[in-house]
């Protein structure tokens, strides 16, 4: 009885402190304290994605197609050349299963840099792509059209001489499905970039600091090659064709007509193009150029975005007009297949400079 | 052959376009251009996708470092092409750094250094760069993801601020850049997080290199040591404590890293054979050395304060470091090295400056144990801490602690004699700090039979000899000492005491009395009065301290002999010096002490004191020890292993008994069993085969019979041998 209650008391005495020694911890006491651990394997990250999709993806489901594609993704930057040609054309023939998918992005944010390849047959096979993509829904080309003129403007101005030569194809290409917002958002670095393909000098004015002849080395001395000659053809068909679609209004036919009564409140419905705001610029990131005014007149308007044809012909012709006509004169004594097609861009130059000044 | 002449004007990558831009900038302007548009494409698309995972080793990655290092590179050529380049650098690195790859930061950072160099950006430009990615990459502000590089970013920005602060001030400082970046620095230090460390780290470097020894960069470090941040403060601190120290290191290496041995060289040059080639090395050797002895060896402008001295309000700082970290209610977030160092600082500070911070003499108090871990630096704290402008009471109570403490007859001796040097070194500080029995009582232990000990009491009673000899017993206060009492009572006068509050300086000329008694001395010995018209002594003679120089102890003798020998004829000046010396310590009973106030009577107006009056002057002050009576130099540090005095038994370091232990093992062989040691491939012993012999098979033999039937004795003798046998072996 008594030791009992000698227990019971114990509970209630408070511990002695000792000197030099930890307060005893209760004998309820919960260790509250935790630690938060994370481990990141970087290196895995992408493949991430395509492990999500295979946890709820069936056999024979459309999803086991998208599942394909983010596989073969990173064969785009296999390296070897036919692999990637393989795969590329592989993507060709899945294009009208998976056009409508949502993995499509993905693809073509990793085709996109190929315009950049190396590998010639690469770049054909790629450019086939593109046709097929266009030909099933071009709206996944008006899309992604900003990251295209980006790529294409970056073969265009490439050091690899044949890259930067079939950079035309790719942009006339992409003008056939997507021209409008081509030439509408990025006029002025389109025209400049094809300017630096064909080795023509923007600015015509001599100015004494530069005593190069304002042709590239590279174009001078490969100037008389049949490659060069063929593709400098197909590169003013593409100035040419770019120039008609920026300039020049299709004349209101009376189909066209007949659907100008809805141009009235057209504005009021949902667009057909995506992205209609897309000039506006709100969910871009771009550097700021705080410094206007120090370069020429050409770099100010090469961000902005012409909306209406006459603003177009307007650049067109204070910028690259003269130099135009001056080099196209020259091959038109060249004569050939190039001095036709030259003729017409002649022809159509006149036309647009008419139209401006009426 | 046609292929290589178009390769060579052709450029097909941009490392040769770079070549060829750079060596003719005008004629690849198009070429330039183009590579400039094609980065801007690159820029453009890697804004598009700036915050989509960028993987490192991508080709457009890749491209666009290469690309970023070429326009950086070339620039300088294209003007008005590229002038929105280095801002866009700018704008990438600071609002993007998080989402760029590694390897586009890095390149855009040394770019950014590079177009510094160049001259496109100025050094305000690339520091106000540099210091938001300092300040984001620190360890300690979070949100950085994996793949960060953290680490490696930081040390390049570190060293990029580092080096171009250097660079910036190689010939003349350049004190606009410097202003500013301090100013960078009083700002981070103001931040609430500790981004300041940084400031503080920076500031120390650049302190060590020489390159910051202004007041303010001393100021940004008294900030620092008052930030709330313990590791601010406590580079703060250090700073204060370690970085003259280092500065000098560090100049010191610098100064001697290879010697040409000139004499060498030249003696080889006659042996060998001559030749072209070794004239040519003889040439260089000669034009190095030379350029060595000429040029300064620090840099230039560099100045030798230490950063104690140049501190703006000493006083404010030792209040405010006093009251904010030592001894606010908070400065448990110290651990007890970190408190010792602020104690270290505040009491050179005190000493130093000699400024009055009366709580720390108390605080100190609870710190002066024996048992208190390394309380050697806490003695030598509160040594240095007393100065004769603190009211001695205050001192006082430090004293009486430390003698009830650490000096009685129950303590250690290393105890007893770090307690008595702390009393000494407090006391010849403060002389006052002490009362006459407290000091009678432990001057009693100059009889200790502990050598450390009675060193550290007699040390206490020669210092008190020479500041009060009247406050010691009259048996301990020695010749000189108790004449002087005597005759000073004799004239009926007050006994000379130091007081608290009365400054010990001499009016008229300090230790005039010396001369004075110096001259006399002379007379008697030469019979004749100095020549005072004598020219010679007008000039201040060149030739008389360089000899001094050289010889050593015997100077001051021996440059006056030179005097009198120019008077005097010159037959005896070899045997001379020694007999002068001897027979000048007998005299100078008999003179006695000369007053200084007579002394002063005398002499300025009977004669006027020449130079090499002075010269001798000084060199007799000197050679008195006044200067340290009159305490000149008191930044002198108390040496907190000198306290302990002598030891004759260290205990000796781990290294030392390991060191000791293989001594005495050299040259033989280990005692281990060699078991372990022996040949893989053996048969068994013959002990071996004995011992596993099944018991049974050797009961009968007569080995083992023959134990039974032994004898009484012989077992008893057996067993004795086993036990002793046992025993021997350690059972």
């Amino acid at each position: 009885m008594a030791k009992k209650k000698t227990l019971k008391q114990q509970d209630f005495q408070k511990k002695k402190l000792k000197v030099g020694k930890p307060k005893q911890p209760a004998s309820n006491v919960t260790d509250t304290s935790f630690s938060a651990r994370m481990i990141s394997l970087p290196n895995q990250a992408k493949i991430k994605s395509a492990a999500n999709n295979n946890n709820y993806c069936g056999p024979g489901n459309p999803d086991k197609l998208e599942n394909d594609v983010i596989k073969r993704l990173s064969l785009c930057k296999h390296h070897s050349a036919v692999t990637r040609k393989e795969t590329l054309i592989h993507f060709k023939q899945l294009v009208p299963k998976i056009i409508r998918t949502k993995c499509i992005t993905p693809m073509l944010n990793s085709c996109l840099p190929m315009i950049c390849d190396e590998d010639s047959q690469v770049r054909a096979v790629l450019l086939e792509l593109f046709e097929e993509l266009g030909q099933y829904d071009q709206n996944v080309l008006r899309l992604h059209s900003r990251a295209l003129v980006l790529f294409i403007n970056s073969s265009m101005t490439h050091i690899v001489p044949a890259i930067q030569r079939d950079s035309g194809k790719f942009l006339r290409s992409a003008l056939r499905y997507c021209g409008d917002e081509l030439v509408r958002n990025s006029w002025t670095k389109l025209l400049k970039g094809l300017f630096g393909v064909l080795g023509w000098s923007v600015e015509t004015s001599k100015t004494p600091k530069s005593v190069s002849m304002g042709v590239k080395s590279s174009s001078v001395v490969s100037m008389n090659s049949a490659k060069a000659k063929k593709a400098q053809q197909s590169n003013i068909e593409t100035l040419l064709e770019f120039v008609k679609r920026g300039c020049i209004e299709e004349s209101p036919d009376t189909h066209q007509q007949a659907l100008l009564a809805s141009s009235a409140y057209s504005k009021y419905l949902i667009p057909a193009a995506p992205q209609p705001y897309q000039h506006l610029k709100l969910f871009v990131k771009e550097l700021k150029n705080d410094q206007a005014g120090i370069g020429s007149k050409l770099e100010e308007v090469l961000n902005v975005t012409l909306q209406d044809f006459s603003a177009r012909r307007e650049v067109l012709l204070a910028h690259f007009y003269s130099s135009m006509l001056q080099n196209v004169s020259g091959l038109i004594t060249g004569g050939g297949e190039c001095g036709k097609t030259a003729n017409v861009l002649k022809d159509t130059l006149e036309k647009i400079k008419q139209m401006q000044e009426a | 052959m046609v292929r290589k002449s178009r390769a060579a004007i052709l450029p097909t990558n941009v490392i040769l376009l770079q070549n060829l831009v750079k060596r003719d900038p005008m004629s690849y302007r198009e070429e330039f251009l183009q590579q400039y548009s094609h980065y801007e494409s690159l820029r453009d698309i890697f804004m598009l996708n700036a915050l989509e995972s960028q993987t490192t080793g991508d080709s457009n990655t890749r491209q666009f470092v290469e690309l970023v290092g070429f326009v950086s590179q070339v620039c300088s050529c294209y003007p008005e092409e590229t002038a929105t380049f280095p801002n866009e650098l700018k704008q990438l690195v600071l609002d993007y750094h998080r989402s760029l790859p590694f390897e586009v930061r890095e390149k855009i950072i040394s770019s950014l250094t590079m177009l510094r160099n160049k001259g496109v950006i100025s050094a305000e430009t690339l520091i106000q760069t540099m210091f938001p990615l300092l300040v984001a990459y620190s360890s300690h502000s979070n949100a950085l993801g994996h793949n960060s590089h953290a680490k490696e970013v930081r040390k390049l920005v570190y060293s990029t601020l580092v080096s171009l602060l250097k660079s910036c001030n190689t010939g003349a400082k350049n004190q606009k850049l410097n202003r500013s970046t301090q100013a960078i620095c009083f700002n981070l230090l103001d931040q609430p997080d500790s981004q300041g460390v940084w400031a503080a780290r920076l500031t120390r470097e650049l302190w060590r290199r020489g390159i910051w020894d202004d007041s303010r960069a001393v100021e940004i470090m008294t900030q620092a040591a008052l930030n709330d941040d313990v590791k601010i403060a406590y580079s703060g601190v250090l700073f204060f404590l370690g970085a003259d120290k280092e500065r000098e290191e560090n100049f010191e290496e610098n100064s001697d890293d290879d010697d040409i041995d000139m004499d060498a060289l030249r003696h080889k040059m006659q042996i060998n054979k001559k030749s072209g080639k070794r004239g040519k090395k003889m040439e260089a050797a000669l034009k190095t050395v030379r350029k060595k002895n000429a040029g300064p060896k620090t840099p230039q402008g560099y100045l030798n304060f230490s950063a104690i001295h140049l501190l703006r309000d000493p006083q404010g700082f030792a209040d405010k470091l006093f009251a904010k970290q030592l001894s606010s209610k908070n400065n448990n977030r110290f651990d007890l090295d970190q408190k010792i160092a602020l104690m270290q600082l505040l009491s050179r500070l005190i000493g130093t400056h000699k400024l009055t911070v009366l709580g720390i003499y108390s605080f100190f108090l609870k710190y002066l144990t024996p048992k208190q871990r390394d309380v050697t630096k806490i003695l030598a704290a509160a040594a240095q801490s007393s100065h004769d402008m603190v009211p001695p009471e205050t001192i006082a109570v430090l004293v009486r602690k430390i003698a009830d403490e650490f000096v009685s007859d129950g303590v250690a001796s290393e105890v007893a004699a770090a307690g008595l040097n702390t009393i000494r070194e407090i006391c010849s500080r403060a002389p006052l700090a002490i009362d006459e029995t407290l000091l009678q009582d432990l001057t009693e232990y100059k009889g200790s039979k502990a050598k450390g000990v009675s060193m550290a009491a007699k040390a206490l009673v020669a210092l008190y000899r020479e500041v009060a000899p009247e406050m010691l017993k009259r048996k301990d206060r020695g010749k000189v000492a108790s004449m002087d009492i005597q005759e000073s009572n004799r004239q009926g006068k007050d006994v000379r005491r130091p007081q608290f509050g009365v400054e010990s300086n001499v009016q008229g000329i300090a230790g005039i009395e010396l001369l004075a008694q110096w001259k006399k001395k002379q007379e008697d010995l030469n019979g004749e009065a100095e020549d005072e018209n004598d020219d010679r002594n007008w000039e201040v003679e060149d030739e008389g301290e360089e000899e001094e120089e050289i010889d050593g102890e015997w100077v001051t003798v021996e440059s006056d002999k030179e005097y009198d020998v120019d008077m005097s004829d010159s037959d005896d000046e070899d045997g001379k010096p020694k007999a002068d010396k001897a027979e000048g310590e007998a005299a100078e009973a008999e003179t006695g002490k000369i007053d200084p106030e007579t002394a002063f009577r005398d002499l300025a107006s009977s004669r006027v004191l020449t130079p090499a009056d002075f010269a001798k002057l000084q060199e007799l002050r000197t050679e008195q020890g006044v200067a340290r009576l009159m305490g000149v130099k008191n930044e002198e540090t108390v040496d907190a292993d000198g306290l302990v005095g002598p030891r004759k038994h260290r205990k000796a370091t781990k290294d030392e008994r390991i060191a000791s232990i293989m001594e005495g093992r050299e040259g033989r062989e280990k005692f281990a069993s060699r078991k372990s040691k022996r040949d893989e491939q053996r048969s068994t012993t013959n002990r071996e085969k004995e011992r596993k012999k099944n018991f049974v098979m050797m009961i009968h033999k007569r080995s083992v019979k023959g134990k039974q039937k032994m004898s009484l004795r012989d077992r008893q003798k057996v067993l004795r041998q086993h036990i002793t046998k046992q025993k021997k072996k350690g059972h």
